[in-house]
């Protein structure tokens, strides 16, 4: 049965890599890597998900925060320090502000124990609440509204710390982490409806921090040019060794130059996600996966064998949700900039989940067969479905009907996506590479 | 021993388990017994730490663990089977045993990566001491057949297994026998008396089949309406008017009661 499921991958891969390689062949080997670097990314994000979903059945649907907040690692790791931004009426009073109102939050919290039983326990906790809030917002207004000065058209941000960009990765991970703890210690233990409506709040305000905190990272003036752990077009263009060598290989400098900077993220992101792959397998074919999926199986009985099946959840889903954070940082690498506003569920959320099921949930190599192959998807449909509509309405008289098939190629991607949920959910339920 | 001190446990007006004592000796079978709805389920999820008890403690050995979390009692020795049988379904039946051991190497992630050779000699010390429980309970040709799979009696076997794997003090057995044919019956009640004779287990026995009660458990305790009715040995429980009350209705003789 394992033999079998091993060759059913192997066919499926080799499948995916005709897709990749034919892209190449056809269009051209820049898109073809393109899209490979972002499917690599995509494929990353997909183990994350199926970590919480597949090994543990945590239901995360902010998928999309946890890639931001890796992006935003991004920024404070390299971008370049913003000169006067630390400051000690700007950044360190920032951070002062920062400290105080977690303070006041721990505070709240430690007093509502302790004062169990107590009459005014609400007002007490309450006053404290708000009166630290405005303690809080008298510190941090005024640091912010001088950060935010600071010449406002390029920077008026707290600036990075201009380290290399691939120690933003790591920090991606475990800025996603923190956020994961924080939410895995209130909504964990409960419900797991509860797990969802959470992950899903909590997403959507990191991505509203993000736009509207510009003395963060620029809010929706977004931060571009950020610094590459490769080297850049131009650079290699200007490098005589490497265009002679091209020309010697008979390739066009220009071409080859855009090549080999995006084979260089892929040898990067591949390190990364075969990585991750040994790890996870690793993690699942062990002692300890088998206590997942006994979780998983039952909770109750579970906790009757003496599992502590909150602190494993807890765990799972800091795991999970770092890799996409490690993700998240990835990809902002890879762009260069970080866009608050390109951060959409539908996108970072609902698109790694159909890649998890797709894939298979459950199974790692699955998971990341569907990151390659619903990524290849969601950038090649768009071109086909022009391609097919233009084909159909080829011989049409120009009118409504016509206009109305052009105008539906726009929205052929969705359509797709949502075709091929319901094939692979109708006809292989458990995914392309079920679990066993 | 375990002491149960006047438990309560209401869920909003009803009150399923309302004003339990009753004491577990070490090194007894004892049985606890009662019509449906008298609270005995209740009463073991209140102990076993499934539900928090509205009021009244549970003490065993002298500690009070009152509301401890499941897995902090199995710490302590106190381990529980289900009425319903609980396997882990998309697992081998061995698979099931292998997992119930706490503090094992690899079920630290760090290990998992870097200390394969340890977890490998404790697995196999794992899958022998399985494949034992799996012999001792006949169901040795079950071994690599996921447990979701095999019969409901099995399943209670394997319920029982699983608390072999470990050096338990007391076992709480919620209605071991129910759906089990008479055969495998008497194999689940021949495993409950060695492991009480030779491993020392305590075990508290739900059970509605008198005859398994009768061969197993002395003392015997019955519940009804959420506390303890009466105590003794199986026939001096049978001979006691309460019990027979319980059982089968109040009689006539109790109508002027019921008008009051």
């Amino acid at each position: 049965m394992n033999l079998t499921l091993d060759r059913k991958a192997a066919v499926l891969f080799a499948l995916v890599a005709v897709l990749y390689i034919g892209t190449g062949f056809v269009q051209s080997w820049n898109t073809a890597l393109s899209i490979l670097n972002m499917g690599l990314i995509s494929a990353i994000m997909a183990l994350g998900v199926n970590i919480q979903w597949g090994y543990a059945g945590l239901f995360n649907v902010g998928v999309m925060g946890f890639t931001a907040l890796g992006g935003l690692a991004a920024v404070l790791v390299a971008s370049d320090p913003v000169e006067g931004a630390w400051s000690a009426t700007g950044g360190w009073q920032i951070l002062l502000a920062l400290l105080m109102g977690g303070a006041t939050i721990a505070a709240a919290i430690t007093l509502w124990g302790k004062l169990q039983g107590h009459k005014l326990r609400g007002v007490i906790v309450a006053s404290v609440l708000i009166v630290g809030f405005f303690v809080f917002r008298a510190v941090f207004d005024p640091a912010v509204a001088t950060v935010e000065a600071i010449n406002p058209a390029l920077t008026g941000n707290i600036g990075g710390l201009g380290l290399p960009i691939i120690l933003a990765w790591p920090v991606g991970g475990v800025l996603a982490a923190g956020a994961a703890w924080i939410i895995g210690k209130t909504a964990l233990g409960l419900r797991s409806d509860y797990l969802a409506i959470a992950t899903l709040g909590v997403a959507e305000i990191i991505i509203y921090i993000l736009k509207n905190e510009d003395w963060l990272a620029r809010g929706v003036k977004n931060v571009i040019g950020l610094p590459r752990p490769v080297p850049y077009e131009v650079d290699l263009q200007a490098n005589a060794t490497f265009v002679d060598a091209m020309q010697n290989f008979g390739a066009d400098p220009v071409t080859a130059s855009s090549i080999t900077v995006k084979l260089s993220y892929a040898i990067l992101f591949s390190v990364v996600l075969i990585a991750l792959i040994w790890l996870t397998q690793r993690a699942l074919n062990s002692p300890w996966g088998r206590m997942i999926r006994a979780i998983r199986d039952n909770e109750t009985s579970a906790a009757a064998m003496g599992k502590n099946v909150t602190a494993r959840h807890l765990q799972i889903f800091i795991l999970g949700s770092a890799v996409c954070g490690l993700a998240g940082a990835m990809m902002t690498t890879l762009d260069s900039q970080l866009v608050p506003s390109t951060y959409q569920p539908l996108r970072f959320t609902f698109l790694i989940w159909v890649m998890v099921i797709v894939g298979g949930s459950g199974n790692n190599l699955g998971a990341v067969l569907g990151g390659f192959l619903i990524w290849w998807l969601w950038i090649q449909v768009e071109p086909l479905g022009l391609l097919l509509l233009q084909g159909i309405t080829a011989g049409m008289a120009e009118g409504w009907l016509k206009a109305h098939l052009m105008d539906a190629a726009a929205h052929m991607r969705l359509l797709t996506m949502g075709l091929i949920l319901l094939l692979v959910l109708r006809f292989s339920p458990r995914g392309l590479l079920p679990e066993r | 021993m375990i002491i149960v001190e006047n438990l309560h446990k209401h869920f909003g007006g009803f009150h399923a388990v309302d004003g339990a004592s009753l004491k577990i000796e070490t090194g007894s079978i004892t049985g606890l017994v009662g019509p449906n709805g008298a609270g005995k389920t209740t009463l073991f999820n209140v102990i076993a730490g499934v539900l928090p008890p509205t009021s009244g403690r549970v003490i065993m050995d002298g500690e009070d663990i009152t509301g401890l979390p499941p897995h902090e009692l199995f710490a302590k020795g106190l381990l529980r089977t289900f009425q319903i049988a609980h396997e882990f379904s998309s697992m081998s039946c061995r698979e099931n045993l292998m997992m119930v051991p706490s503090g094992q190497s690899g079920e630290t992630l760090w290990n998992t990566w870097f200390g394969r050779k340890r977890i490998a000699e404790e697995e196999r010390a794992l899958k022998a001491k399985a494949d034992e429980v799996l012999e001792f309970l006949t169901i040795s040709h079950l071994a690599d057949h996921p447990a979701g799979a095999i019969s409901g009696g099995q399943k209670k076997l394997l319920e029982l297994g699983r608390t072999m794997m470990v050096d338990a003090k007391i076992v709480f057995l919620d209605e071991v026998g129910a759906g089990v044919n008479r055969t495998l019956l008497n194999t689940i009640g021949d495993a409950i008396i060695r492991l009480n004779k030779e491993r020392g287990y305590t075990f508290c026995v739900i059970e509605h089949d008198m005859d398994f009660i009768g061969r197993l458990c002395d003392p015997v305790i019955v519940m009804a309406e959420g506390h303890v009715l009466a105590e003794g040995t199986l026939d001096e429980i049978k001979a006691n008017e309460d019990v027979i009350e319980a059982y089968l209705g109040t009689g006539l003789k109790n109508k002027d009661k019921i008008g009051a």
